[in-house]
Order: C-alpha cells, then sequence, then structure tokens
C-alpha cells in the first residue's frame, strides 16, 4: 500500500514538469535547497510534506518561477513537444525583453500559435495559492476571480462569466459582489482557489492553504479540493506540514528534510478515489498516517 | 456539478451587518459627534461675547462675535471678492500639487535611480520655509499670480509625493508575484494593482496638502502684500490691521478658517466615498 519508492505504473509516462538536480542558496548564504529531483505527471496529487525549513515553499516558488534556481532546471517537457524551449523564469523581466527584440516578433507569434506563452511557458499553466488569501481589499470576489483573464486580455463580459461559473463551483453563489472584508477566512481561501483555477491551468501549486484555518473548514476545503481536482484534472502540487492532509489528499507524497532541504523519500498512497469521511475514519487511513508520521520523524532527525 | 454545500462550515461564519437607528437620517452616533463640538463652540462664544459687553471692550480693540459678523455681511463685497483671489490660487495649486505629486511618485516607483536623484531635492523643497523663498520666487517670476501659486504649491506638494509613494510601494508582495505569475505588464501592474493599493496613502496626502494649499496661498500673500482689487484676504488682514478695522481683520480670518474646514470636510468625505467599502481606516470596529 505504501511504497518507498518511484511511482509506479508511470514509468513509460512522459512527466509535465521535471525538476532536475535543482539547490536553491539564499543571498544569506542558507541553502534552502539541495540537489532535488521530482517529476510531476500529467493529472497526480502531489504532496510536499516536511518540517518547517525544510524548503518545501522554495521548491513551489522555484517551480512557478517565482524565484531562479541556483543551478538546475525547472523543464516542462510537455510544453517542448509543443515547439517550446525551457522556459525563463517570469521574474527577469529585461531579460525578456531583450529576447523578444532578438527574436522578433514573428517567431513569437508562431510560437504563441503552438500553445506556448512567448516565453516558452505553456499557456495556462500554472495557478497558484497562496499560504494567505492574498486577495486584492479593493475588488469583490467576482473581480478578483477575474483578474488572471483580464491580465492575458479576454474581454470582461467573457471573464466575468468564467468567474462566476468557478466562484459557483467553489460553493460562493451569491457572493460575487462581496468585498474580501465582509467573507469569512474559509470563503477567502475558496475566492483564492477560484482566481488560481479560473484560468484552467495544467498545475495547480498550493503552499499550505489551509494551514490558518480551523479544522472542520480545513476538512471542508480538503473534500473540496479533492473534488475541482477529479472534475478538472489538473495536477496538484500541495504544500503542507500535516501529515493527515498529505495522506488524505495525495497520491504521492514527497517527504523532505531540513538544512539542507532535500528530498528524504516518496511515499505512494494508493487509496482509491473518490475519498470521504469514510477514508477519513477508516483503518487504512490511520494506518498510513502512521507510515507517513514515521517517514516525517525520520527526515526531521535525519 | 453538485454545488459544495455550506452547512456547519465557513459560510455560517460570514459577518452580520447590522442596521442601526437612525435620527433624521443620522445615527446616533453621528450626532453626537456633531452635536458635542457644536455645544463646545456655542460656550466659547457666548462666553466671549458676554466678557466683551461686561467688560466694555471696544471693537478696534477686541470686538466680540456679533460684531464680527455684523462686519462680514457689511463688507461682503469685498471679502468675497478677496476670498474668491484666495481661492483660485489654492485649488490651482492643489491641482498641481496632485498631479505633479502623483505622476513623480509613479515615476520613482518605476525607477529607483530617478527616485534617488531627485528625492533628496523634494525634501529640500519641503523642509525650507516658504516664507523665507517667498520674496526670492517673487523677484525671480515677475507675476505676482504665478508667484503666489508656486509658493502655495511647494507647500502642498510635499505630502502628496511621500504619500503616494510609500502607497505604491506598500501593494501586498504574493499579489505582486501573482501578477508576474500571469505575465502582469507594468502598466497592468500599476493599473490593477498599485494605483488601488497606494489610494488610502493618496487620500491622506490630499487632506493635508489641502489645509497646506491654503496656508501657502495666504503666507505667500503677505509676504507679496500687494495692493489693489485683485488682492486676496491675507492682503485683506493687512490692510484692515493699518486702517484699524479689527473687526474687518476678524471677519477676514473667520472666512480663512471656514475655507480651511472646508477644504478638510471635502477632502474626509471624498476619503470616505472612495474607501468606505474596502479599507480598515473607514471601517466601524465592532467589539
Amino acid at each position: 500500500m505504501l511504497a518507498d519508492a518511484k511511482p509506479d505504473g508511470r514509468a513509460g509516462l512522459r512527466p509535465l514538469v521535471s525538476v532536475r538536480g535543482l539547490s536553491k542558496k539564499f543571498s544569506n548564504g542558507t541553502l534552502a535547497l539541495r540537489d532535488v529531483d521530482l517529476d510531476l505527471f500529467p493529472g497526480e496529487f502531489v504532496s510536499l510534506l516536511g518540517p518547517s525549513g525544510c524548503g518545501k515553499s522554495t521548491l513551489l516558488k522555484l517551480i512557478s518561477g517565482l524565484s531562479e534556481p541556483s543551478s538546475g532546471a525547472v523543464e516542462w517537457p510537455g510544453a517542448e513537444e509543443h515547439g517550446a524551449q525551457k522556459w525563463e523564469p517570469v521574474l527577469r523581466n529585461t531579460m525578456r525583453e531583450n529576447k523578444e527584440s532578438e527574436h522578433g516578433f514573428d517567431s513569437i507569434k508562431t510560437k504563441r500559435a503552438l500553445g506556448a506563452d512567448a516565453y516558452g511557458r505553456p499557456e495556462h499553466a500554472l495557478g497558484f495559492v497562496f499560504q494567505e488569501p492574498t486577495l486584492m481589499p479593493w475588488a469583490t470576489s467576482l473581480e478578483n476571480v477575474t483578474l488572471p483573464l483580464r491580465l492575458k486580455s479576454m474581454a470582461k463580459s467573457e471573464a466575468e462569466a468564467r468567474a462566476a461559473g468557478m466562484l459557483a463551483l467553489v460553493g460562493l453563489k451569491g457572493f460575487e459582489k462581496s468585498y474580501p472584508r465582509e467573507l469569512s477566512g474559509g470563503m477567502k481561501m475558496r475566492v483564492s482557489i477560484a482566481r488560481a483555477l479560473v484560468t484552467e491551468p495544467k498545475v495547480l501549486l498550493m503552499d499550505e492553504p489551509f494551514a490558518a484555518l480551523d479544522e472542520i473548514t480545513r476538512h471542508k476545503l480538503n473534500d473540496d479540493v479533492l473534488m475541482l481536482w477529479q472534475r478538472n484534472q489538473f495536477t496538484a502540487v500541495f504544500v503542507t506540514h500535516s501529515v493527515f492532509e498529505s495522506v488524505y489528499l495525495s497520491e504521492r507524497i514527497v517527504v523532505m528534510a531540513a538544512r539542507p532541504g532535500r528530498v528524504m523519500s516518496t511515499l505512494t498512497v494508493d487509496a482509491p478515489f473518490p475519498r470521504d469521511d469514510v477514508f477519513r475514519t477508516s483503518a487504512a487511513y490511520a494506518r498510513l498516517c502512521q507510515l507517513g508520521s514515521e517517514a516525517l520523524k525520520e527526515a526531521i532527525n535525519a | 456539478m453538485s454545488a459544495l454545500g455550506t452547512r456547519g462550515t465557513d459560510q455560517e461564519a460570514a459577518p452580520v451587518f447590522t442596521r442601526e437607528a437612525r435620527v433624521f437620517g443620522l445615527s446616533p452616533e453621528r450626532w453626537a459627534g456633531i452635536l458635542a463640538p457644536l455645544a463646545v463652540g456655542v460656550v466659547i462664544l457666548g462666553g466671549w461675547e458676554a466678557l466683551v459687553r461686561l467688560r466694555n471692550i471696544p471693537d478696534y480693540l477686541f470686538p466680540g462675535p456679533v460684531v464680527i459678523i455684523r462686519t462680514l455681511v457689511t463688507d461682503w463685497g469685498t471679502l468675497s471678492g478677496a476670498l474668491l483671489i484666495t481661492l483660485r490660487i489654492t485649488f490651482a495649486a492643489l491641482i498641481a500639487a496632485v498631479s505633479l505629486g502623483v505622476v513623480l511618485a509613479i515615476l520613482f516607483t518605476q525607477s529607483k535611480w530617478l527616485e534617488r536623484s531627485l528625492f533628496p531635492y523634494a525634501v529640500i523643497l519641503q523642509v525650507t520655509p516658504v516664507v523665507a523663498i517667498a520674496p526670492l520666487i517673487i523677484i525671480l517670476v515677475g507675476d505676482v499670480n504665478l508667484s503666489l501659486l508656486i509658493c502655495a504649491w511647494l507647500v502642498a506638494f510635499f505630502p502628496i509625493l511621500s504619500n503616494t509613494i510609500l502607497g505604491l510601494n506598500s501593494a501586498d508582495h504574493n499579489l505582486i508575484a501573482l501578477f508576474q505569475l500571469y505575465g502582469a505588464s507594468r502598466w497592468q501592474t500599476l493599473r490593477f494593482l498599485k494605483l488601488p493599493a497606494a489610494l488610502p496613502y493618496f487620500l491622506g496626502g490630499l487632506k493635508i496638502s489641502g489645509g497646506l494649499a491654503l496656508i501657502g496661498a495666504v503666507v505667500a500673500e503677505f509676504v507679496a502684500g500687494s495692493g489693489g482689487s485683485a488682492s486676496g484676504l491675507a492682503y485683506r488682514i493687512l490692510e484692515s490691521g493699518y486702517q484699524l478695522k479689527i473687526p474687518r481683520m476678524f471677519a477676514a480670518l473667520l472666512m480663512i478658517s471656514m475655507t480651511g474646514i472646508a477644504i478638510f470636510l471635502a477632502t474626509s468625505w471624498l476619503s470616505h466615498r472612495l474607501l468606505h467599502r474596502w479599507h480598515e481606516s473607514a471601517l466601524k470596529r465592532e467589539i
């Protein structure tokens, strides 16, 4: 049921995202990540589990391109298939602009036509849910969820229709005109999830999204995330420090250790989906949690 | 698609907004906020009038409120013309301060080098007393009205600039990351993130600058001391002082104060209109 090995059955499959020898050293000298290898396969649910300071959030930032690796690379083999190159981190604004002028407008256009944006990254590939809801306080729920589409220059009416549909899907129908301050913590997080999913990303990155919520709300949101994952079939990467949460949600748990941040072991959770309260109270779940706790303890003492 | 249920979860924890009782369209709390300072004003004015009458203090030494109001009415022709001139300079200076302050703040936050090279000079302009440079400006510029405008602008400009810079830099870092993730252009980030985030700070600066523009205009008028029909309230005060028309001096002073209060109320109202849906400063705290 639980294996300390590479994900089986996916050996022949081409990973969507491929992390190779990734290291990250902060400017203050801390080695946040050392030599991390990780493949993310289309449609799987992976949790990054580890004690604080093990670099799981850093890894997520590197995958998203919000942060640049000191060495190693994040590759999108799926994107290469469509004629796009290894994608450049989004942060390097100036470099990007130089690139554009070098290649000329035409080459950008052709890449666009092949399903990738001008920088080689597959279009609408990423959604990101932060630890905090990170909503714009001056905008209504609907305006917040519409934002990613508006930034992609989608027409307002179409963007709003899609955003409204996404809000309904996360259970917030009727709250379109509410401002973030009028919503509870769990509802704000739902708006944040709706915003991340409104572009229909291939990969959804979640950075301890429910850590600040009470247990009842957290369980509810875990169920909702699983429902959305099964419905939209994106690849989910979920950062958490809770063994219970990671076992409940994922197919694969990547256990990480701190100082320096590195991958300790990989556990496969092959309980069937959909998972619900029956699974949460089953003996199998308890046993999986115990194994997960042992792996985590090992990582902490390593 | 089965909608997600809401029972027993966060939706039930959504805040409930209650309507409170209103008297003539305002809540009791608002009435208290209006009536309390009004009562203090009545007591002070009554005491002042009583003092002047009981002690028989002559008008040319210290006029009572009644005489001042009467002068205001009889001299309304001259005084209102002067008020209009002062107001024109005040608002022109405020508009110039807002447009230049906001544009410079945006430029400064787009380029760190521009900020580093120019901001110290903005500080020098701010810390130099306007009374000290006003004569210089009047000599250099020549045109009196333009000199007055520049003086008033100098005083009003800095709060807008520094507050807007602070606001533009205070956008949530995770939101900035989110904009980067979606490949937002500089313009989009400015338009959808930085400018709305800066709005409360800008409005705070505007509240200060509104009053300062008036003060700047009055101070500059004092320094210029130009007479004639096209002179503002400050010159009327000077003139009345020379002619020992003390009640008129007080009346002009009253007009300046009232103008300042009106500007403060207008900027406060604007701030409330723009922020009351979302900003913490405009929210009532439930305890």
